[in-house]
């Protein structure tokens, strides 16, 4: 079903979730030597499956598994990439008090041998079997903007031409996805918009960069991509979003941008709005009322074919029972949606 | 006092200190709590630690520990002693290692944030979050507006200062790091309840002035009692914990921490320092100098660096950092980090070598690196030295090597300045 054909609402996480207190517990204790990796394994498993239930328990459209087993948003892409090798050094995940291993990009970035090994970091298990169970299920992975800010490039010596190299990458791993059951992959772009140092924001070589990489590699995959920017304000760099080629979403996180300043930006027939409204760095809960009010909001102001309610950011940056609570909020509101705008 | 913590005078140049935690012994972990199970294993380790640092009592500690293992519940005061006596035996260690200046390897503590929050009306601890890899943090969210409702540290510092007569620097957790590490339900519903229904909000300066009055208040109503509890309990060096400063790397955000910092610090008879590490130094360097009360920055230098040996910019790029601080025009002195902390992947040079996840320096590259940082400040007397951070997740055995190390290479330096 296309975004254009008719308006739709659907919801979703935006990335790595929280994981459970006995998640934490167990792997922590694997950390130390106390407990083996078969009872990490089988911990990490129950976990996403206590949160595939409760999207869907809740009506999350768009299922995860929660991304649970990726040490940080890079590691799988470090880990399997050629030309890549995963770092030492730790480095701050943004402006958040959580951390990576920069990777540092020793060779020339290709595709691994087969095709990208996302079972290693996926619970497959955490998804219900059967046709008659089935959901849409959705992943979200770094866009290759974002990727080319945050290694440590030893190659290439230029952003530009490394966001290209990623975008050919992340096109292979895309259809990858695509053809392990991810009809939706969630492309995010943190760095796009970032405020602190060099951004697409400010440097017009690098947003045209990325958007020329984009529309050459990624605008015709096969999956569905809504591509989600946050951790800034997006203001300045949405006119060009919102004419991308390729994906079907344009995601906003409205913790950082304000409503009213892009209210003159319309969205194209064919373009649906990812409405980052609900604080994935904050405990305050908001209700599902108030997150069907501003995604209505959202859509009177700024015209998008169609809607995905979805959190600004991860939620791992919250403890669990906040997450999950967020989540369904999320499942509330999207429900109320559908009722009031399709 | 024990004979291994016998009395220490240092007029030196480069003298030593830790800067924050130690790893907690199983037998800590376990005999502090009322369900845990002490286990031989746990015995032995405080046995032979005990014996290997002299550590003043030990006897006593293990009685209790064999107590707890055949069953028996410890009373409160039993469970307490076993945390005292960790904080003997790393002051132990402490000395041992040949330390200038010590404090409890944190072993009171539960974690530098949590510590700290628990014991502050107004926070509410609402779970765990992931840092890195399996390393999480309990955060806290405020609630109301911070208050103080008893001393945080101060039955600590007198137990420290019963136990050693070194120098004792007391860490704190700083003001930025509660308020950056902190969920900020109370003043962000305020700034939001005062925005009310405009349509056009300054997201930006409504989370700002809200993270504003938070840490003030934090600083007037929490911190500022705690630090003149301590002084005038006899506290001579206060080191503030930063972690994360530079974490929002803008002018606006690096002039409130300056600010919180000069706030707490305004008017006591007292030596501060900051901890940093893993941090944008070229940003801090700016704003060091701004700092009016603090006489050094403790910072982390050898993670950034080689492990080669050598005293060029080539092999000690870590330490050219000192070059940015110099230019900004900040003249205190460096907590200089001269050794590893974390897990080390890679295979390393010359000066240093790989035991399991740990690298373990050389004596003559902690030299070189001191003699290096010397080099550009010209100006030893600055210089003390430290590990990069707290060494808490090293084992004690990597832990007591690395400070041994710090120790030799340490007097190196000091021989090679004919110091």
């Amino acid at each position: 079903m296309s975004w254009s054909s008719e308006f739709r609402v659907e919801s979703t996480l935006s990335g790595i979730h929280s994981r459970s207190e006995e998640s934490v517990r167990v792997s922590r204790d694997f950390d130390r030597g106390r407990t083996s990796e078969k009872e990490l394994e089988q911990t990490f498993a129950s976990d996403s499956r206590n949160l595939v239930n409760l999207e869907i328990s809740s009506g999350i459209t768009l299922v995860s598994d929660g991304q649970l087993k990726w040490q940080d948003f890079l590691r799988p892409f470090s880990e399997s990439l050629k030309g890549l090798k995963s770092g030492a050094d730790l480095s701050r995940w943004f402006d958040t008090n959580s951390f990576y291993r920069k990777p540092t990009v020793v060779g020339e970035v290709r595709s691994p041998t087969g095709s990208f090994p996302i079972e290693k970091y996926e619970v497959g298990s955490a998804f219900p079997k059967g046709k008659k169970n089935s959901v849409k299920k959705k992943i979200s992975i770094p866009g290759p903007y974002t990727l080319a800010s945050l290694v440590e490039d030893k190659k290439y010596g230029s952003r530009t031409e490394l966001t290209n190299v990623f975008s050919k990458i992340l096109r292979k791993v895309i259809d990858d996805l695509y053809a392990k059951g991810f009809t939706t992959i969630q492309v995010n772009e943190p760095s796009l918009v970032y405020r602190y140092g060099v951004s697409a924001l400010t440097n017009r070589e690098h947003r045209k960069a990325f958007i020329e990489a984009f529309e050459r590699h990624l605008s015709r995959s096969s999956a569905e991509i809504i591509l989600h920017t946050y951790f800034g304000d997006c203001t300045k760099i949405l006119p060009d979003l919102v004419e991308l080629q390729g994906p079907k979403a344009i995601g906003i996180d409205f913790t950082q941008t304000s409503l009213a300043d892009i209210e003159r930006i319309k969205f194209s027939d064919s373009k649906a709005l990812a409405c980052g409204c609900v604080d994935g760095r904050n405990s305050l809960l908001e209700s599902p009322e108030w997150i069907a009010r501003y995604c209505e909001e959202a859509v009177r102001t700024l015209k998008p074919s169609g809607l995905v309610v979805l959190p600004s950011s991860e939620l791992k940056y919250l403890p669990r029972t906040y997450a999950d609570q967020k989540v369904r909020s999320i499942g509330e509101a999207c429900a109320a949606l559908t009722k009031r705008l399709t | 006092m024990p004979s291994s913590q016998a009395s220490k005078e240092s007029n030196e140049v480069f003298p030593t200190q830790e800067i924050g935690s130690i790893a907690k012994p199983g037998w800590r972990v376990k005999g502090v709590n009322p369900e845990g199970k002490i286990l031989p294993k746990d015995i032995e380790e405080a046995e032979s630690w005990g014996k290997r640092l002299g550590a003043q009592g030990y006897e006593n500690l293990i009685a209790i520990l064999k107590k707890r293992a055949k069953g028996t519940p410890l009373s409160d005061g039993e469970r307490s002693e076993i945390r005292d006596y960790s904080v003997r035996y790393v002051l132990a260690l402490f000395a041992k290692a040949n330390l200038d200046r010590v404090y409890s390897g944190e072993q009171w503590r539960v974690e530098m944030y949590e510590h700290l929050v628990r014991n502050i009306q107004g926070f509410k601890l609402l779970g765990s979050v992931h840092s890195f890899d399996y390393k999480y943090f309990t955060k806290a969210a405020v609630v109301s507006v911070p208050r103080f409702s008893h001393p945080i540290h101060l039955d600590e510092f007198e137990f420290i200062k019963r136990n050693t007569d070194r120098e004792i620097k007391i860490p704190i957790t700083g003001p930025y790091t509660v308020v950056d590490w902190s969920f900020n339900e109370y003043y962000e519903t305020l700034a939001r309840e005062r925005a009310g229904d405009k349509k056009r909000i300054d997201l930006r300066r409504t989370y700002f002035e809200a993270r504003r009055d938070f840490i003030l208040d934090l600083v007037k109503n929490v911190l500022r009692p705690e630090v003149n509890n301590l002084i005038e309990n006899g506290a001579k060096w206060i080191q503030i914990d930063e972690p994360a400063i530079t974490t929002r790397p803008d002018d606006e955000e690096m002039e409130l921490y300056v600010e919180a910092t000069n706030e707490l610090t305004r008017g006591f008879p007292c030596t501060f320092s900051v901890h940093n590490c893993y941090s944008d130094y070229k940003l801090l360097s700016r704003y060091a100098p701004q700092l009016k009360d603090v006489t050094q920055l403790a910072l982390e230098f050898a993670n950034r660096d080689s492990t080669d040996l050598g005293l060029n910019s080539k092999v000690r790029p870590g330490y050219n950092d000192l070059r940015l601080f110099e230019d900004e025009g900040y003249t205190g002195g460096f907590g200089l980090g001269v050794t590893h902390v974390h897990d080390y992947n890679g295979a390393p040079g010359n000066g240093a070598t790989l035991e399991g996840r740990s690298i373990i320096e050389s004596p003559k590259l902690v030299r070189d690196r001191i003699l290096y940082a010397t080099k550009l400040l010209r100006d030893p007397s600055r210089i003390s030295v430290n590990p990069d951070c707290g060494l808490r997740t090293r084992s004690w055995d990597v832990t007591f090597k690395k400070l041994q190390v710090m120790d030799e290479g340490t007097k190196l330096a000091r021989a090679k300045i004919g110091a």
